[in-house]
C-alpha cells in the first residue's frame, strides 16, 4: 500500500466517469477490503491507519451510489479504531448523499414508470443503509444511528420492504 | 486594413485564443483510453491497433521532441499537439463561415461597417462555439487522432471554397489537386475525413455547371459517391489487395522474392501514371490530366503507411499484427482484428447459424506464401435486409429484447430492425451525442437508456421534467455536478436560425453543408452499425457533423441581426443581434464546459498504471485484459521507464499468432515468456480453435500431457471435422500441474505465510468448451517458467479467461498473482493482508 501513488483524487475538483470508476476501486478492493480483513484477524490498530489513509486520499465528493457501499467498510474501521470523529465526517457526507439521491429517486419513480438501471442505485442504497446501521449500533454513535434508522424506516415505507 | 487581412488575423486570432485555452485545460499526462498507446507508439514509432494512423504517429512523434528529453513531458507536448490542431480547425472553421457569409451576404455598394462586422462576427460565432463545443474540446486536449482528423476536414472543406472563388482563373485547379493530397494524409490520421468527399463535389458541380437541376444534382451526389468509395475502398484495400495477388504470384509461381510483385506492380502503376500525364498533357485533355495528379497525390499522402510496413519489419515491442508482409498488411488495414458488422444483408439476433462460407487466406512462411482456410462468414436460417439487431452476444440479445419489448422466444420483424435503427443508432448513438453538444448534457455517466445518466438536458425545468422525471428533487451532487452543462437550446437555435437564413438566400450551399452534416454523422451511423451496451460514449466519431452544425451556428449570427432589423434601428439590431449570438454561442458554451473540460489536475490514468505495475515482483509477467489496464501502462513503461522489468502480456491479443510469437520476445530489462510451443504449430489458420470432446477420462491431465496431445500432428491425436480436414481437440477440462515444494521453496516464489499451503499439485478445470492460442499460452507457460518468474492477472479481467486459474490467484492489489497454495479463508486473509499493507 506504501508503493501505491494516489495522485491527486483527493482534492480534484472534478473526476470524469472513467477516473471515479477507479476511485470507486480504490476504496471498495484497495483500502476498504485491507481494513475489513485486518479488522477480521484482530489487527485493529492497522485497519485504523489504513482507513485514515483512505480518509485523507480518497475523494472528498461521493460520486456514485456505490461509493456509499463501497466506504463501509473504510467507516467501520475507523469507528473501531477510535477515529470517531472522521468516521462520522464520512458517514454524514455520504448520508447526505444518500438522502438526496433517494429523494431524487424516489421522486422518478412517481415520475416514470419504466425505470430499469436506476434499481440498482435505489438497492444500493437500501444495502447502505442497513450496513450503516449495523456500524453505527456497533459504535454506538446514537445521533447517526437515530438519523440513519430515520432513512430506513423511510425507504421501508416508500418501497415496501421489511 | 484589407478584408482579406482582417479575415485573415481575425481567423488566426480564434485558433490562438481557442489553443491557448486548449492548452491551459490540457491533461498534464495520459489519458484514458487509446491515448496511452498512441503516445508511445508515437514517441518509439511503433504500430499502434488497426487499421492504423501512422501520419498522427509521426507528426505526434515530432511534438514529443518539444520535451527535450524529459520523459515525463512527452506526453504533455504530445496534448498540446493535439490542441495545435484543434486550434489550427477553429482557424479554418472561421475562413469557412466567412467565406460563406461572404457569398450569402448581400454586398453594398459601398461596404460598411456592419457588413464586415456581420461577416466577421459569424467567423468568431461560429468558430468559438465549436471550440468550446463538449466533444471538439474533449479531443482537443489529449493524444487521440480526432484532433488531427477534424483539422484534415477543416482544411479540406476550406480549399474547396478557396477554388471556387478562384475556379474561374487559370490554375484554380491546384486547390483541388491540394484537397487530394490532404484527403491521401488523412488516411494516415482517420478515415472520417473523406466523409467530406460529397459535399466537395457539390461544390464544384454548382460552381461548374451552367444551369442547376434535379439530374445534375444527383449525378454530382452519385459521382462524390463513388468517388468516396473509390478511395475507401479502392484506393485503401483493392490496390493493397491487388498488390498481394500479384506478390503471391510472383512468389509462389515464379519462386522471386518477396515483396518482389509488390516492386513490380509499383513501377507499373508509376509507370501508367506518367505515360497518363505525358499523354493527357500533350492532348490537352485537360480532365483526365487533373484527376491524375490527384491519384497522384492521393497516393503520396497515403504513402504515410509505408511507416507502418517498415516498422513492422522493425518488430518493435509494440507491433499490432506484425504487418511486415502484404498479407498481414492488408489484414491491418482491414482491421480483421474486429469483428464485422453487416450492412446491407444479416441475421437477426436470434438466428441460427446453419452454415459456414470459409476462404482462402495466406500467410508469409520461410520462403512462400501458404494458403490456409479460414471462416469468411456464417449463414443463418432467417437473415434480413439491412440488418441492425444483429449481434450473437447473450448481453445483446438480453438488451435488444428489452429495448424493443419482445418476450424471450418472441421472434423480432423487419420493423423491429428500424425500431432499433431508429430509437436507439439514430436516438442514443447520435441525436443524444448532437444535443449534448447543443443543447446540454446531464452528467458524463454513460448512458445506458436510463433517466438519470448521461442524457442530453436543456436546462429548461418543466421540459426536462417532462423527459426525465425528477428534476425537482436533484441532489446537491446532481446539481453541482461540473459535468452537468446546460445551454437552453440557446446554440441549438442559432444554428437553425442560420440553416433557415442560408437556406432562403441559397439553397446550394444549404445542400453542401447539408451533404457534410449527414455524411459525418447519419451516415457514419448507419455504417457503423453499433450494437448496445458500448464500453464507452462515441460522440468523438460524429465531430464532423457538429463541425457542419456551427457553420450554421456562425450564419446564425447574421439572421438574427437580421431578425433585430425588421424591429430596431440597423445600429442597435446589430449590436443585440451579435450580444445575443455571442451570448447563446460561444459564451454560454465556455462558461458551463470550462469546469469539466479542464484536464489541468488529471493524473489518474498515469497514477493507476503506476500502481499495477508496482503491485508487480520483481520479474513478473503481468497479463491484461486491453484498455484501462494496459495502455496507460504501456506508456509508462515504455515512454517514461517505469518497471521495464515487468513483461505486460494482453490476454485477449493472445488469439492471434503473431501476438504469440511476440510475446516470446523480451521488452527492454523484461525477457520473453517461455513458451515451449513452436512457431510452426500455432501459425495463422493452425489450431486457431481446438474444441473440447469428452472422452470421460476420470483423472485430471497433466499440463504436459495436454499440450503435447493438442499440439500433436499425430492423426491419431485428432478428430475428423464435418469438413473432413482433421483438427486436434482437447479430451478433458480437468488439468493439473506437479508441484515441487523444495523448488518453490528455492525459488521463494511463494511467500513465507504461505509456504504451509503449498499443494503437492494444482488441479483445476478449463471453463470453456474450446481453447484458443491465449489458453495454449498459458498452459505452456505453467509448463515451462517452474516459477522462476512471478506471474501476475490483472484485476480488471472476467474470470473466463483465466483458464479457470482463479482458486490459485491471490490479490495482491491491482493484480493477483498465481501461487500454487490452498488456503483456509483466514490464511488466505493473512496472506493477502500481507501483500495488501506493504
Amino acid at each position: 500500500m506504501h508503493k501505491y501513488n494516489w495522485g491527486n483524487i483527493k482534492n480534484a475538483t472534478y473526476l470524469d466517469t472513467d477516473s471515479f470508476r477507479f476511485s470507486s476501486m480504490y476504496a471498495r478492493d484497495i483500502f476498504g477490503k485491507t481494513a475489513r480483513l485486518l479488522l477480521e484477524n484482530g489487527k485493529v490498530k492497522q485497519a485504523g491507519q489504513v482507513a485514515r489513509k483512505a480518509y485523507d486520499q480518497l475523494p472528498n465528493r461521493v460520486y456514485s451510489m456505490s461509493d456509499a457501499i463501497n466506504y463501509a467498510d473504510i467507516i467501520d474501521s475507523l469507528y473501531r479504531s477510535g477515529q470517531s470523529q472522521l468516521a462520522g465526517n464520512v458517514v454524514d457526507r455520504n448520508l447526505n448523499f444518500v438522502a438526496q439521491n433517494m429523494e431524487y429517486l424516489h421522486q422518478l419513480v412517481r415520475d416514470k414508470k419504466n425505470l430499469s438501471f436506476e434499481w440498482n442505485d435505489i438497492q444500493m442504497a437500501l444495502d447502505s443503509v442497513d450496513r450503516y446501521q449495523t456500524i453505527l449500533l456497533a459504535a454506538n454513535d446514537g445521533k447517526r444511528l437515530e438519523r440513519v434508522e430515520g432513512l430506513r424506516k423511510q425507504y421501508q415505507e416508500w418501497y415496501g420492504i421489511e | 486594413m484589407t478584408y482579406n487581412k482582417l479575415n485573415t488575423l481575425f481567423g488566426l486570432a480564434c485558433g490562438l485564443v481557442a489553443t491557448l485555452v486548449y492548452i491551459a485545460t490540457v491533461e498534464k499526462t495520459v489519458s484514458w483510453w487509446d491515448c496511452g498507446e498512441f503516445i508511445t507508439c508515437a514517441y518509439k514509432l511503433e504500430v499502434a491497433h488497426q487499421p492504423g494512423a501512422p501520419l498522427f504517429l509521426l507528426i505526434q512523434n515530432v511534438f514529443a521532441n518539444l520535451a527535450l528529453g524529459n520523459t515525463g513531458q512527452i506526453a504533455y507536448w504530445m496534448n498540446i499537439g493535439s490542441a495545435v490542431c484543434s486550434g489550427l480547425t477553429v482557424t479554418f472553421l472561421f475562413w469557412t463561415i466567412t467565406a460563406i457569409a461572404k457569398k450569402i451576404l448581400k454586398k453594398p455598394q459601398q461596404p460598411t461597417f456592419s457588413y464586415y462586422l456581420q461577416l466577421f462576427a459569424a467567423g468568431v460565432v461560429g468558430a468559438m462555439a465549436f471550440s468550446f463545443s463538449d466533444t471538439f474540446w474533449y479531443s482537443a486536449v489529449e493524444s487521440e487522432v480526432y484532433a488531427m482528423s477534424s483539422l484534415c476536414t477543416a482544411v479540406v472543406f476550406w480549399a474547396i471554397f478557396k477554388w471556387e472563388a478562384r475556379a474561374d482563373q487559370g490554375g484554380s485547379d491546384r486547390w483541388l489537386i491540394f484537397i487530394a493530397f490532404v484527403m491521401g494524409l488523412s488516411i494516415g490520421v482517420h478515415l472520417l475525413n473523406l466523409l467530406a468527399i460529397p459535399a466537395i463535389g457539390m461544390v464544384v458541380y454548382f460552381k461548374r455547371t451552367s444551369q442547376i437541376n434535379l439530374k445534375g444534382i444527383l449525378t454530382a451526389f452519385l459521382s462524390g459517391l463513388l468517388v468516396l468509395a473509390a478511395i475507401l475502398w479502392g484506393v485503401i484495400q483493392w490496390l493493397i489487395g491487388f498488390a498481394s495477388k500479384i506478390d503471391l504470384l510472383f512468389v509462389n509461381l515464379l519462386g522471386l522474392g518477396f515483396g518482389s510483385g509488390i516492386l513490380s506492380l509499383c513501377m507499373l502503376v508509376g509507370g501508367a501514371i506518367i505515360y497518363g500525364l505525358f499523354y493527357s498533357h500533350r492532348n490537352r485533355k485537360y480532365t483526365l490530366n487533373t484527376a491524375l495528379l490527384m491519384f497522384c497525390f492521393i497516393l503520396f499522402g497515403y504513402s504515410s503507411y509505408t511507416m507502418v510496413l517498415i516498422r513492422g519489419k522493425a518488430n518493435p515491442s509494440l507491433n499490432n499484427n506484425s504487418p511486415d508482409n502484404v498479407f498481414s498488411f492488408l489484414g491491418y488495414l482491414g482491421r480483421e482484428q474486429y469483428t464485422r458488422e453487416p450492412l446491407v444483408k444479416g441475421p437477426y439476433y436470434d438466428s441460427k447459424a446453419v452454415d459456414i462460407e470459409s476462404k482462402i487466406s495466406y500467410r508469409k512462411d520461410e520462403s512462400n506464401y501458404t494458403a490456409f482456410t479460414q471462416v469468411d462468414k456464417y449463414e443463418f436460417d432467417r437473415e434480413t435486409f439491412f440488418p441492425r439487431i444483429y449481434s450473437q452476444d447473450a448481453n445483446h440479445q438480453a438488451y435488444y429484447r428489452s429495448y424493443l419489448k419482445l418476450k424471450e422466444g418472441e421472434r423480432p420483424q423487419f420493423s423491429d430492425n428500424f425500431k432499433f435503427f431508429f430509437h436507439f443508432q439514430l436516438g442514443e448513438m447520435y441525436a443524444r451525442y448532437f444535443l449534448w453538444n447543443f443543447v446540454g448534457r446531464q452528467n458524463d455517466k454513460q448512458g445506458y437508456g436510463t433517466y438519470s445518466e448521461g442524457n442530453w438536458i436543456s436546462g429548461v425545468k418543466t421540459l426536462d421534467n417532462w423527459r426525465l422525471g425528477g428534476q425537482d428533487k436533484l441532489s446537491d451532487s446532481q446539481k453541482n455536478d461540473p459535468s452537468r452543462n446546460t445551454y437552453f437550446f440557446l446554440p441549438l437555435l442559432l444554428g437553425i436560425a442560420g440553416a433557415v437564413w442560408l437556406y432562403k438566400k441559397s439553397k446550394p450551399y444549404t445542400l453542401v453543408l447539408a451533404l457534410l452534416f449527414v455524411f459525418t454523422g447519419v451516415a457514419i451511423v448507419v455504417y457503423l452499425n453499433q450494437t448496445p451496451l458500448q464500453p464507452r460514449e462515441r460522440d468523438y466519431a460524429y465531430a464532423g457533423s457538429f463541425y457542419a452544425f456551427a457553420i450554421w451556428i456562425g450564419l446564425g449570427a447574421i439572421a438574427l441581426v437580421r431578425f433585430f432589423k425588421r424591429f430596431f434601428h440597423s445600429r442597435y439590431a446589430l449590436v443585440t443581434g451579435l450580444s445575443f449570438a455571442l451570448l447563446g454561442g460561444p459564451i454560454i458554451l465556455a462558461q458551463q464546459n470550462w469546469d469539466d473540460h479542464n484536464r489541468s489536475e488529471k493524473s489518474l490514468a498515469r497514477d493507476i498504471a503506476r500502481n499495477y505495475l508496482e503491485t508487480c515482483a520483481p520479474n513478473a509477467i503481468l497479463f491484461t485484459y486491453g484498455d484501462h489496464d494496459t495502455f496507460p501502462l504501456w506508456y509508462l513503461q515504455e515512454v517514461e521507464g517505469v518497471r521495464p522489468d515487468v513483461r505486460i502480456v494482453v490476454l485477449s491479443y493472445l488469439t492471434g499468432d503473431w501476438y504469440m510469437q511476440q510475446a516470446k520476445k523480451p521488452t527492454y530489462q523484461a525477457a520473453g515468456l517461455p513458451i515451449g510451443i513452436p512457431a510452426e504449430k500455432t501459425k495463422k489458420g493452425i489450431r486457431d480453435y481446438i474444441p473440447y470432446i469428452d472422452r470421460e477420462l476420470n483423472e485430471a491431465v497433466d499440463v504436459q500431457q495436454l499440450l503435447q496431445f493438442v499440439t500433436s500432428d499425430n492423426p491419431d491425436y485428432k478428430v475428423q471435422l464435418n469438413s473432413g480436414d482433421l483438427e486436434n481437440y482437447f479430451p478433458s477440462k480437468k488439468v493439473k500441474l506437479t508441484i515441487d515444494k523444495d523448488e518453490i521453496l528455492k525459488k521463494k516464489a511463494v511467500p513465507a505465510y504461505f509456504q504451509h499451503a503449498i499443494v503437492p499439485t494444482m488441479e483445476w478445470e478449463i471453463p470453456g468448451d474450446h481453447l484458443t492460442r491465449a489458453d495454449l499460452t498459458l498452459l505452456s507457460l505453467l509448463e515451462n517458467n517452474h516459477w522462476d518468474r512471478p506471474i501476475y492477472f490483472s484485476n480488471m479481467l472476467p474470470s473466463d479467461i483465466k483458464l479457470g486459474l482463479d482458486k490459485y490467484l491471490v490479490n495482491e492489489g491491482f493484480a493477483s498473482r498465481l501461487m500454487p497454495v490452498a488456503a483456509t479463508n483466514e490464511q488466505q486473509a493473512a496472506g493477502e493482508i500481507a501483500a495488501l499493507v506493504n
